[in-house]
Protein backbone atom coordinates (compact mmCIF):
# COMPACT_ATOMS: atom_id res chain seq x y z
CA UNK A 1 0.00 0.00 0.00
CA UNK A 2 2.93 2.29 0.88
CA UNK A 3 4.52 1.68 -2.33
CA UNK A 4 1.51 2.17 -4.09
CA UNK A 5 1.50 6.08 -2.60
CA UNK A 6 4.58 6.37 -3.49
CA UNK A 7 4.02 5.52 -6.93
CA UNK A 8 1.32 7.66 -7.57
CA UNK A 9 3.10 10.55 -5.21
CA UNK A 10 5.74 9.75 -8.37
CA UNK A 11 3.85 10.42 -10.96
CA UNK A 12 2.60 13.49 -9.99
CA UNK A 13 5.77 14.83 -9.13
CA UNK A 14 7.33 13.92 -12.47
CA UNK A 15 4.30 15.61 -13.83
CA UNK A 16 4.49 18.94 -12.36
CA UNK A 17 8.54 18.78 -13.42
CA UNK A 18 7.56 18.33 -16.60
CA UNK A 19 5.35 21.25 -16.74
CA UNK A 20 7.89 23.06 -14.49
CA UNK A 21 10.81 22.59 -16.86
CA UNK A 22 9.04 23.71 -19.72
CA UNK A 23 11.66 26.67 -20.94
CA UNK A 24 14.26 25.19 -19.84
CA UNK A 25 16.98 24.26 -22.29
CA UNK A 26 20.29 23.35 -20.09
CA UNK A 27 22.27 19.95 -22.06
CA UNK A 28 20.43 16.95 -21.39
CA UNK A 29 18.52 18.75 -18.36
CA UNK A 30 15.04 18.79 -19.47
CA UNK A 31 12.48 17.28 -22.21
CA UNK A 32 12.65 20.57 -24.38
CA UNK A 33 16.32 19.93 -24.77
CA UNK A 34 15.55 16.02 -25.66
CA UNK A 35 13.10 16.73 -27.79
CA UNK A 36 15.96 19.04 -29.47
CA UNK A 37 18.36 16.61 -29.62
CA UNK A 38 16.29 13.94 -31.40
CA UNK A 39 14.95 16.63 -33.93
CA UNK A 40 19.27 16.97 -34.49
CA UNK A 41 20.04 13.61 -34.37
CA UNK A 42 17.00 12.10 -37.06
CA UNK A 43 19.20 13.23 -39.96
CA UNK A 44 22.45 11.99 -38.37
CA UNK A 45 21.02 8.73 -38.30
CA UNK A 46 19.61 8.72 -42.19
CA UNK A 47 23.42 9.50 -43.03
CA UNK A 48 24.42 6.86 -40.98
CA UNK A 49 22.06 4.57 -43.08
CA UNK A 50 22.89 5.76 -46.03
CA UNK A 51 27.00 5.27 -45.07
CA UNK A 52 27.63 9.13 -45.56
CA UNK A 53 29.84 10.27 -42.95
CA UNK A 54 28.34 12.85 -41.01
CA UNK A 55 31.10 15.18 -39.66
CA UNK A 56 29.71 18.35 -41.63
CA UNK A 57 26.00 17.80 -40.53
CA UNK A 58 27.74 17.18 -37.20
CA UNK A 59 29.68 20.30 -37.15
CA UNK A 60 26.21 22.20 -38.29
CA UNK A 61 24.67 20.19 -35.88
CA UNK A 62 26.81 21.92 -33.77
CA UNK A 63 27.19 25.13 -34.03
CA UNK A 64 22.92 25.23 -33.68
CA UNK A 65 23.20 23.49 -30.71
CA UNK A 66 25.87 25.40 -29.24
CA UNK A 67 24.25 29.01 -30.34
CA UNK A 68 20.67 27.34 -28.52
CA UNK A 69 22.54 26.13 -25.35
CA UNK A 70 24.64 29.22 -24.86
CA UNK A 71 22.02 31.43 -25.33
CA UNK A 72 19.54 29.50 -23.17
CA UNK A 73 22.05 30.41 -20.30
CA UNK A 74 21.82 34.25 -21.55
CA UNK A 75 25.30 34.81 -21.40
CA UNK A 76 28.63 34.39 -22.81
CA UNK A 77 27.60 33.95 -26.21
CA UNK A 78 30.24 36.56 -27.67
CA UNK A 79 33.07 35.08 -24.81
CA UNK A 80 32.31 31.60 -26.37
CA UNK A 81 32.80 32.84 -30.40
CA UNK A 82 36.03 34.77 -28.85
CA UNK A 83 37.77 31.82 -27.04
CA UNK A 84 36.88 29.29 -30.26
CA UNK A 85 38.33 31.57 -32.72
CA UNK A 86 41.22 32.71 -30.19
CA UNK A 87 41.78 28.86 -29.43
CA UNK A 88 41.55 27.87 -32.67
CA UNK A 89 44.57 30.70 -33.80
CA UNK A 90 46.92 29.28 -30.87
CA UNK A 91 46.90 26.09 -31.82
CA UNK A 92 47.21 26.22 -35.78
CA UNK A 93 50.01 29.04 -34.85
CA UNK A 94 51.88 26.95 -32.25
CA UNK A 95 51.35 23.71 -34.76
CA UNK A 96 53.41 25.84 -37.40
CA UNK A 97 55.94 27.43 -34.64
CA UNK A 98 56.53 23.65 -33.43
CA UNK A 99 57.59 22.25 -36.55
CA UNK A 100 60.77 24.96 -36.51
CA UNK A 101 61.39 24.95 -32.76
CA UNK A 102 60.60 22.78 -29.53
CA UNK A 103 61.97 25.62 -27.69
CA UNK A 104 60.25 25.59 -24.16
CA UNK A 105 59.42 29.09 -23.61
CA UNK A 106 57.43 29.22 -26.86
CA UNK A 107 55.41 26.11 -25.24
CA UNK A 108 55.54 27.12 -21.57
CA UNK A 109 53.89 30.77 -23.47
CA UNK A 110 51.11 28.88 -25.56
CA UNK A 111 50.36 26.89 -22.85
CA UNK A 112 49.84 29.76 -20.52
CA UNK A 113 47.99 31.42 -23.46
CA UNK A 114 45.46 28.45 -23.90
CA UNK A 115 44.87 28.38 -19.80
CA UNK A 116 44.16 32.13 -19.80
CA UNK A 117 40.30 32.62 -20.72
CA UNK A 118 39.40 30.20 -17.58
CA UNK A 119 42.10 31.30 -15.41
CA UNK A 120 40.31 35.03 -16.15
CA UNK A 121 36.98 33.66 -15.72
CA UNK A 122 37.67 31.45 -12.37
CA UNK A 123 39.21 34.29 -10.63
CA UNK A 124 37.12 36.96 -11.96
CA UNK A 125 34.21 34.67 -10.63
CA UNK A 126 35.93 35.77 -6.85
CA UNK A 127 34.54 39.05 -7.30
CA UNK A 128 30.99 37.96 -8.75
CA UNK A 129 31.86 39.49 -12.27
CA UNK A 130 32.55 36.22 -14.34
CA UNK A 131 34.55 37.56 -17.16
CA UNK A 132 35.20 35.64 -20.25
CA UNK A 133 32.70 32.74 -18.83
CA UNK A 134 30.47 30.51 -21.08
CA UNK A 135 28.59 27.18 -20.17
CA UNK A 136 31.19 24.51 -20.91
CA UNK A 137 34.74 26.14 -20.65
CA UNK A 138 36.37 24.73 -18.83
CA UNK A 139 36.18 21.62 -20.20
CA UNK A 140 36.90 23.04 -23.78
CA UNK A 141 39.73 24.51 -22.28
CA UNK A 142 40.88 20.60 -21.32
CA UNK A 143 40.34 20.12 -24.91
CA UNK A 144 42.66 22.96 -25.94
CA UNK A 145 45.69 22.60 -23.51
CA UNK A 146 45.99 18.69 -24.19
CA UNK A 147 46.57 19.89 -27.65
CA UNK A 148 48.90 22.29 -27.26
CA UNK A 149 50.58 19.85 -25.02
CA UNK A 150 50.55 16.87 -27.45
CA UNK A 151 51.65 19.60 -30.19
CA UNK A 152 54.54 19.78 -27.81
CA UNK A 153 55.39 16.64 -27.41
CA UNK A 154 55.05 15.77 -31.46
CA UNK A 155 52.19 13.70 -31.08
CA UNK A 156 49.74 15.92 -32.88
CA UNK A 157 51.07 17.69 -36.27
CA UNK A 158 49.54 19.21 -39.17
CA UNK A 159 46.68 20.26 -37.81
CA UNK A 160 43.30 20.80 -39.62
CA UNK A 161 41.33 23.94 -39.10
CA UNK A 162 37.97 21.91 -40.07
CA UNK A 163 38.67 19.21 -37.86
CA UNK A 164 39.90 21.56 -35.00
CA UNK A 165 36.58 23.11 -35.21
CA UNK A 166 34.57 19.99 -35.39
CA UNK A 167 36.09 18.73 -32.36
CA UNK A 168 35.87 21.53 -29.85
CA UNK A 169 32.44 22.62 -30.93
CA UNK A 170 31.22 18.92 -30.29
CA UNK A 171 27.66 19.73 -29.19
CA UNK A 172 27.21 16.35 -27.26
CA UNK A 173 30.33 16.84 -25.18
CA UNK A 174 29.91 20.75 -24.51
CA UNK A 175 29.13 21.69 -21.23
CA UNK A 176 30.36 19.00 -19.27
CA UNK A 177 32.25 16.45 -21.30
CA UNK A 178 33.47 13.26 -20.84
CA UNK A 179 36.68 15.33 -22.46
CA UNK A 180 37.73 13.37 -25.55
CA UNK A 181 41.55 13.14 -26.98
CA UNK A 182 41.56 14.62 -30.47
CA UNK A 183 43.74 12.35 -31.98
CA UNK A 184 40.87 9.61 -31.02
CA UNK A 185 38.22 12.01 -32.15
CA UNK A 186 40.02 12.92 -35.69
CA UNK A 187 40.68 9.06 -36.24
CA UNK A 188 36.43 8.19 -35.17
CA UNK A 189 35.53 11.33 -37.65
CA UNK A 190 37.62 9.88 -40.19
CA UNK A 191 36.96 6.44 -40.31
CA UNK A 192 34.01 5.10 -43.00
CA UNK A 193 31.18 3.07 -41.17
CA UNK A 194 29.48 0.35 -42.71
CA UNK A 195 25.67 0.26 -42.82
CA UNK A 196 26.59 -2.88 -40.90
CA UNK A 197 28.81 -1.21 -38.14
CA UNK A 198 25.98 1.65 -37.80
CA UNK A 199 22.81 -0.62 -37.60
CA UNK A 200 24.41 -3.43 -35.08
CA UNK A 201 26.67 -1.01 -33.03
CA UNK A 202 26.78 2.85 -33.45
CA UNK A 203 22.75 3.23 -33.78
CA UNK A 204 21.81 0.38 -31.15
CA UNK A 205 24.50 1.57 -28.50
CA UNK A 206 23.62 4.99 -28.92
CA UNK A 207 20.10 4.12 -28.08
CA UNK A 208 20.89 2.32 -25.48
CA UNK A 209 22.95 4.93 -23.60
CA UNK A 210 20.64 7.74 -24.10
CA UNK A 211 17.88 5.57 -22.60
CA UNK A 212 20.17 4.72 -19.81
CA UNK A 213 20.52 9.02 -19.53
CA UNK A 214 16.63 9.19 -19.09
CA UNK A 215 16.97 6.44 -16.28
CA UNK A 216 19.58 7.83 -14.40
CA UNK A 217 19.10 11.57 -14.85
CA UNK A 218 15.01 11.91 -14.98
CA UNK A 219 13.98 9.13 -13.21
CA UNK A 220 16.73 7.68 -10.11
CA UNK A 221 18.20 10.97 -9.78
CA UNK A 222 14.96 12.91 -9.77
CA UNK A 223 13.60 10.78 -7.29
CA UNK A 224 16.50 10.57 -4.77
CA UNK A 225 16.58 14.58 -5.00
CA UNK A 226 12.85 15.41 -4.63
CA UNK A 227 12.04 12.01 -2.06
CA UNK A 228 15.02 12.04 -0.34
CA UNK A 229 17.56 15.17 -0.41
CA UNK A 230 14.93 17.81 0.15
CA UNK A 231 13.11 15.75 2.83
CA UNK A 232 16.94 15.93 5.05
CA UNK A 233 16.15 18.56 8.02
CA UNK A 234 18.42 21.33 7.51
CA UNK A 235 19.66 20.80 11.58
CA UNK A 236 23.76 19.10 10.81
CA UNK A 237 23.06 16.56 13.71
CA UNK A 238 25.09 13.28 13.17
CA UNK A 239 22.08 11.41 11.69
CA UNK A 240 20.84 14.14 9.08
CA UNK A 241 24.65 14.34 7.97
CA UNK A 242 25.14 10.81 7.28
CA UNK A 243 21.62 10.51 5.52
CA UNK A 244 22.44 14.02 3.56
CA UNK A 245 25.93 11.83 2.91
CA UNK A 246 24.32 9.05 1.20
CA UNK A 247 21.74 11.13 -0.48
CA UNK A 248 23.79 13.88 -1.86
CA UNK A 249 26.48 10.71 -2.92
CA UNK A 250 23.99 8.68 -4.90
CA UNK A 251 22.19 12.08 -6.31
CA UNK A 252 25.49 13.25 -7.85
CA UNK A 253 26.44 10.05 -9.24
CA UNK A 254 23.17 9.18 -11.29
CA UNK A 255 22.60 12.94 -12.14
CA UNK A 256 26.32 12.91 -14.55
CA UNK A 257 26.51 9.64 -14.82
CA UNK A 258 22.96 10.24 -16.51
CA UNK A 259 24.54 13.17 -18.29
CA UNK A 260 27.59 11.26 -19.48
CA UNK A 261 24.92 8.55 -21.00
CA UNK A 262 23.50 11.18 -23.01
CA UNK A 263 26.45 12.60 -24.29
CA UNK A 264 28.07 9.17 -24.89
CA UNK A 265 24.72 7.93 -26.65
CA UNK A 266 24.20 11.56 -28.70
CA UNK A 267 28.26 10.83 -30.00
CA UNK A 268 27.79 7.88 -31.18
CA UNK A 269 24.60 8.44 -33.23
CA UNK A 270 27.09 10.70 -34.73
CA UNK A 271 29.67 7.97 -35.53
CA UNK A 272 32.08 9.10 -32.60
CA UNK A 273 32.90 6.57 -29.64
CA UNK A 274 33.26 9.39 -27.18
CA UNK A 275 35.81 7.91 -24.13
CA UNK A 276 33.09 6.43 -21.17
CA UNK A 277 33.26 8.43 -17.71
CA UNK A 278 31.78 6.07 -15.21
CA UNK A 279 32.23 2.22 -14.66
CA UNK A 280 30.84 1.28 -11.26
CA UNK A 281 32.41 3.96 -8.95
CA UNK A 282 30.78 2.85 -6.11
CA UNK A 283 32.32 -0.91 -5.91
CA UNK A 284 35.97 0.55 -5.92
CA UNK A 285 38.88 -1.67 -4.11
CA UNK A 286 40.25 1.58 -2.83
CA UNK A 287 40.90 5.13 -3.79
CA UNK A 288 43.23 4.23 -6.73
CA UNK A 289 40.59 2.57 -7.91
CA UNK A 290 37.80 4.64 -7.24
CA UNK A 291 39.99 7.51 -9.70
CA UNK A 292 39.75 4.86 -12.22
CA UNK A 293 35.92 4.50 -12.68
CA UNK A 294 34.68 7.62 -11.37
CA UNK A 295 34.77 11.02 -13.58
CA UNK A 296 37.48 8.60 -16.10
CA UNK A 297 38.08 11.29 -19.02
CA UNK A 298 38.53 14.19 -16.22
CA UNK A 299 40.86 11.75 -14.12
CA UNK A 300 42.73 10.06 -16.78
CA UNK A 301 43.37 13.82 -18.03
CA UNK A 302 45.15 14.95 -15.14
CA UNK A 303 47.04 11.59 -15.07
CA UNK A 304 48.11 11.96 -18.02
CA UNK A 305 48.93 15.78 -18.73
CA UNK A 306 49.51 16.71 -15.11
CA UNK A 307 50.30 14.01 -12.85
CA UNK A 308 52.55 11.59 -14.77
CA UNK A 309 54.51 14.37 -16.25
CA UNK A 310 54.89 15.96 -12.65
CA UNK A 311 56.42 12.66 -11.80
CA UNK A 312 58.23 12.44 -14.90
CA UNK A 313 59.94 15.47 -14.52
CA UNK A 314 60.54 15.25 -10.49
CA UNK A 315 62.64 12.18 -11.50
CA UNK A 316 64.21 13.10 -14.41
CA UNK A 317 65.61 16.03 -12.76
CA UNK A 318 66.47 14.21 -9.01
CA UNK A 319 64.47 16.41 -7.27
CA UNK A 320 63.23 13.05 -5.62
CA UNK A 321 65.48 10.39 -5.51
CA UNK A 322 62.67 7.75 -3.86
CA UNK A 323 60.32 7.23 -6.55
CA UNK A 324 57.28 6.66 -4.40
CA UNK A 325 57.90 10.18 -2.91
CA UNK A 326 57.83 11.74 -6.58
CA UNK A 327 54.66 10.17 -6.76
CA UNK A 328 52.91 11.17 -3.71
CA UNK A 329 54.27 15.00 -3.88
CA UNK A 330 52.63 14.95 -7.69
CA UNK A 331 48.85 13.14 -6.23
CA UNK A 332 48.40 16.02 -4.02
CA UNK A 333 49.65 18.77 -5.87
CA UNK A 334 47.38 17.23 -8.99
CA UNK A 335 44.17 16.38 -6.88
CA UNK A 336 44.86 19.84 -5.13
CA UNK A 337 44.62 21.58 -8.37
CA UNK A 338 41.43 19.72 -9.50
CA UNK A 339 40.40 20.91 -6.47
CA UNK A 340 41.20 24.62 -7.48
CA UNK A 341 39.60 23.78 -11.08
CA UNK A 342 36.06 22.79 -9.65
CA UNK A 343 36.06 26.58 -8.19
CA UNK A 344 38.24 28.87 -6.14
CA UNK A 345 35.97 28.16 -2.73
CA UNK A 346 37.36 26.64 0.31
CA UNK A 347 35.44 23.27 -0.27
CA UNK A 348 36.30 22.76 -3.33
CA UNK A 349 39.85 23.03 -2.20
CA UNK A 350 39.44 20.82 0.96
CA UNK A 351 38.27 17.86 -1.43
CA UNK A 352 41.31 18.35 -3.06
CA UNK A 353 43.75 18.07 -0.43
CA UNK A 354 41.36 15.20 1.18
CA UNK A 355 41.67 13.02 -2.37
CA UNK A 356 45.57 13.92 -2.70
CA UNK A 357 46.04 12.54 1.21
CA UNK A 358 44.00 9.45 0.52
CA UNK A 359 45.65 8.41 -2.44
CA UNK A 360 49.26 8.75 -0.51
CA UNK A 361 47.80 6.85 2.40
CA UNK A 362 45.95 4.01 0.38
CA UNK A 363 49.56 3.63 -1.15
CA UNK A 364 51.63 3.55 1.80
CA UNK A 365 48.92 0.99 3.10
CA UNK A 366 49.21 -1.05 0.35
CA UNK A 367 52.46 -1.24 0.02
CA UNK A 368 53.89 -1.32 3.70
CA UNK A 369 50.94 -3.30 5.68
CA UNK A 370 51.56 -6.99 5.75
CA UNK A 371 47.56 -7.22 6.76
CA UNK A 372 46.80 -6.03 3.40
CA UNK A 373 49.81 -8.37 1.40
CA UNK A 374 48.39 -11.32 3.49
CA UNK A 375 44.45 -10.74 2.55
CA UNK A 376 44.06 -8.53 -0.38
CA UNK A 377 42.72 -11.99 -2.05
CA UNK A 378 40.55 -12.96 -0.22
CA UNK A 379 36.52 -12.00 -0.87
CA UNK A 380 35.59 -11.33 3.17
CA UNK A 381 38.73 -8.88 2.89
CA UNK A 382 37.69 -7.24 -0.37
CA UNK A 383 33.82 -6.99 1.05
CA UNK A 384 35.17 -4.81 3.76
CA UNK A 385 37.69 -2.97 1.39
CA UNK A 386 34.76 -2.06 -0.96
CA UNK A 387 32.50 -0.72 2.10
CA UNK A 388 34.91 1.00 3.29
CA UNK A 389 35.88 2.89 -0.02
CA UNK A 390 32.66 3.33 -0.44
CA UNK A 391 32.50 5.46 2.75
CA UNK A 392 36.17 7.47 2.11
CA UNK A 393 34.16 8.58 -1.05
CA UNK A 394 30.73 9.17 0.21
CA UNK A 395 32.91 11.70 2.61
CA UNK A 396 34.52 12.95 0.23
CA UNK A 397 31.47 13.85 -1.67
CA UNK A 398 29.95 15.49 1.04
CA UNK A 399 33.11 17.43 1.31
CA UNK A 400 32.40 18.66 -2.46
CA UNK A 401 29.20 19.83 -1.51
CA UNK A 402 29.89 22.30 0.63
CA UNK A 403 27.27 20.83 3.07
CA UNK A 404 29.72 22.05 6.05
CA UNK A 405 29.93 25.43 4.93
CA UNK A 406 25.89 25.89 4.45
CA UNK B 1 65.37 -7.34 -26.69
CA UNK B 2 62.82 -9.41 -25.19
CA UNK B 3 65.14 -10.10 -22.11
CA UNK B 4 65.91 -6.70 -22.06
CA UNK B 5 62.20 -5.81 -21.60
CA UNK B 6 61.46 -8.36 -19.43
CA UNK B 7 64.39 -7.19 -17.12
CA UNK B 8 62.71 -3.42 -17.53
CA UNK B 9 59.49 -4.49 -16.36
CA UNK B 10 60.63 -6.90 -13.63
CA UNK B 11 62.13 -3.79 -12.12
CA UNK B 12 59.24 -1.19 -12.70
CA UNK B 13 56.51 -4.25 -11.38
CA UNK B 14 58.62 -5.01 -8.58
CA UNK B 15 58.16 -8.72 -8.87
CA UNK B 16 59.76 -11.42 -10.37
CA UNK B 17 56.53 -13.04 -11.68
CA UNK B 18 56.75 -11.50 -14.84
CA UNK B 19 59.08 -14.05 -16.87
CA UNK B 20 57.32 -17.00 -16.62
CA UNK B 21 53.71 -15.16 -17.23
CA UNK B 22 54.68 -12.84 -19.96
CA UNK B 23 50.96 -12.43 -21.52
CA UNK B 24 49.81 -11.57 -18.85
CA UNK B 25 47.73 -8.02 -18.27
CA UNK B 26 50.38 -6.31 -16.07
CA UNK B 27 47.06 -3.64 -15.23
CA UNK B 28 44.77 -6.25 -14.41
CA UNK B 29 47.29 -8.07 -12.31
CA UNK B 30 48.02 -5.00 -10.30
CA UNK B 31 51.72 -4.88 -11.38
CA UNK B 32 51.58 -1.80 -13.37
CA UNK B 33 50.13 1.56 -12.40
CA UNK B 34 50.30 5.12 -13.15
CA UNK B 35 53.33 5.29 -11.03
CA UNK B 36 54.80 2.46 -12.47
CA UNK B 37 53.73 3.51 -16.22
CA UNK B 38 55.94 6.39 -15.49
CA UNK B 39 59.01 4.42 -14.01
CA UNK B 40 58.36 2.67 -17.23
CA UNK B 41 59.13 5.73 -19.69
CA UNK B 42 62.12 6.42 -17.68
CA UNK B 43 63.64 2.76 -18.05
CA UNK B 44 62.91 2.42 -21.84
CA UNK B 45 64.65 6.36 -22.18
CA UNK B 46 67.92 4.89 -20.08
CA UNK B 47 67.72 1.59 -21.67
CA UNK B 48 66.93 1.73 -25.19
CA UNK B 49 67.28 5.97 -25.32
CA UNK B 50 63.82 6.42 -26.62
CA UNK B 51 62.49 9.63 -24.78
CA UNK B 52 58.24 9.03 -24.65
CA UNK B 53 55.72 11.22 -23.59
CA UNK B 54 53.02 9.87 -21.39
CA UNK B 55 50.22 10.31 -23.95
CA UNK B 56 52.11 8.46 -26.50
CA UNK B 57 52.08 5.22 -24.81
CA UNK B 58 48.33 3.04 -24.93
CA UNK B 59 47.92 0.86 -21.90
CA UNK B 60 47.31 -1.94 -24.56
CA UNK B 61 50.68 -1.12 -25.62
CA UNK B 62 52.77 -1.36 -22.90
CA UNK B 63 50.48 -4.57 -20.85
CA UNK B 64 51.96 -7.49 -22.04
CA UNK B 65 55.79 -8.34 -22.75
CA UNK B 66 55.02 -9.14 -25.70
CA UNK B 67 52.98 -6.09 -26.51
CA UNK B 68 55.86 -4.20 -25.02
CA UNK B 69 58.26 -5.68 -27.80
CA UNK B 70 56.35 -5.08 -30.14
CA UNK B 71 55.45 -1.31 -29.44
CA UNK B 72 59.63 -0.51 -29.31
CA UNK B 73 60.13 -2.74 -32.69
CA UNK B 74 57.56 -0.34 -34.16
CA UNK B 75 59.03 2.67 -32.93
CA UNK B 76 62.18 1.44 -35.10
CA UNK B 77 64.23 0.03 -31.44
CA UNK B 78 66.02 -3.19 -32.58
CA UNK B 79 68.66 -4.33 -30.21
Amino acid sequence: MEIFTFFLKAIRHLQSFVSLSGLDLSEYGSYLFLGLLLLVLLPAVILGILQIRSRIYGALASVGMSVILIWATKLGMRYFVFFVVFQMALILLYDVIRRRTAGRLLYYLFLLLSLAPLLVYKFSSLTGSNLLGFLGISYLTFKTAAMIIEIYDGSISNVNGFRLFYFLVFFPTLSSGPIDRYRRFEEDTERKISRHDYLTDYLPNGIRKIIMGIGYKFVLAYLIHTFWLVTIPSAHTFLNTMNYMYAYSFYLFFDFAGYSNFAIGASYILGVKTPPNFNMPFLSLNMKDFWTRWHISLSKWFGDYLYSRLTLNFLRKKIFADKHAASYAAQIITMLTMGFWHGFTVYYILYGLYQGVLLVLTDIYERKVPFHKKHKNRFGYQIAQVIITFHLVCFGFLLFSGYFFN
Amino acid sequence: MREKVIQILEDVCESDEIRDNADVDLFEAGLLDSLGTVSLLIEIEKVFGLKLGPTDITHEQVATVDNLVAFLESKGIRA
